[in-house]
């Protein structure tokens, strides 16, 4: 019987140098390289003139595109509400008849954050 | 059985299945978030050296961090990036979780556990773009207490509890700090913590 380790699948045994660690390093090595490349933004400062128009950090993007074009109570709480309950309900609602409607419905959220974050880079 | 007891024997046996470290199945979405966490929190405790919270400090800081401090600049960016790393890995971490239908029992109550994760990382990406004190970083903050106190009732006393008074003029208050800096980043570990020892109760990382 297979537990829960996979005893009795094929093992591997962790031996120095690990798959692990080297992964882990070269995750590293490409992150040091990035922040070397692109260095963060400071953005704008207090004393300079006032800024005309700012944009969310992008993760919220998509809810600033939203907020854009409906009332910001249904941009900001009902749909991210709607959605983030889906989620968080997402194992119980995919039992039995309701799978393949909720994984369709887990395909337009994810459909719909892509496209509201493309539609976020377009209007800058 | 023995490497079934013990909170780390759980994290890390002596001995794993062969599937549950292959690439294609996990692509390690899971450790990378892991390990820009742990990046993450090294480079903070770094910043927490020189950063300073508040309307005027908190801006000068950074700056003075980004331009100054030796490898300052360096660590910020590394900080930055992790973070930026830590949200997109969590997010297709969830997509793959899906797409190999890991979130069937028993390992629904650790679904829960990992949107949890996921919604801190971005609370944590928020506060730490609030920390900035820039002009762009004031607006934010003044759109996070616009929308909090839209909730009748309890939205005023929300934003104040979570922002502190942050405003367009001072978004890096000491409450945001305290916040992205202990608050969110302890709870984040401990769920992370539990998270990975519920992945080995529930069966490890392999197809059902």
């Amino acid at each position: 019987m297979k537990t829960a380790d996979g005893e009795g699948e094929r093992q591997i045994n962790f031996s120095w140098p690990e798959r692990e660690m080297l992964a882990g390093l070269v995750f590293l090595a490409a992150l040091i390289l990035v922040s070397a490349l692109f260095p963060a933004a400071v953005g704008t400062g207090p004393q300079a003139p006032l800024l005309r128009h700012a944009a969310a950090p992008w993760i919220f993007g998509p809810i600033q595109v939203l907020l854009l074009y409906v009332p910001p109570l249904v941009g900001a709480w009902l749909i991210p509400g709607v959605f983030a309950a889906f989620l968080f309900l997402f194992p119980w609602l995919s039992k039995g008849r309701g799978a393949r409607p909720a994984l369709y419905f887990f395909a337009f959220f994810v459909g719909a954050v892509l496209v509201l974050l493309a539609m976020y880079v377009w209007l800058g | 059985m023995a490497q079934k007891r013990g909170f780390l024997n759980h994290i890390r046996p002596r001995g794993v299945s062969e599937k549950a470290m292959s690439f294609g199945y996990t692509f390690c979405l899971g450790g990378v978030s892991f390990l820009a966490f742990v990046v993450l929190g090294f480079t903070g405790i770094l910043l927490m050296f020189h950063y300073l919270p508040g309307e005027k400090s908190g801006y000068a800081s950074v700056t003075t961090l980004a331009s100054v401090i030796p490898f300052g600049g360096l660590i910020r960016d590394l900080h930055f990036w992790a973070g930026q790393v830590m949200v997109i890995s969590v997010s297709l971490h969830m997509v793959r979780v899906v797409k190999t239908k890991s979130y069937r029992p028993p390992k629904e109550w650790n679904w829960l556990v990992g949107m949890s994760l996921l919604v801190l990382t971005l609370v944590l990406d928020f506060t730490g773009y609030l920390l900035r004190g820039s002009q762009e970083s004031g607006a934010a903050a003044a759109v996070a207490v616009h929308i909090l106190t839209l909730l009748p009732g309890i939205g005023r006393p929300l934003a104040q509890m979570f922002l502190g008074g942050a405003s367009a003029a001072n978004s890096s208050t000491l409450m945001v700090y305290v916040w992205h800096c202990v608050a969110l980043p302890f709870l984040a570990l401990w769920l992370q913590m539990f998270h990975f020892w519920k992945i080995r109760k529930d069966g490890g990382v392999r197809p059902l």
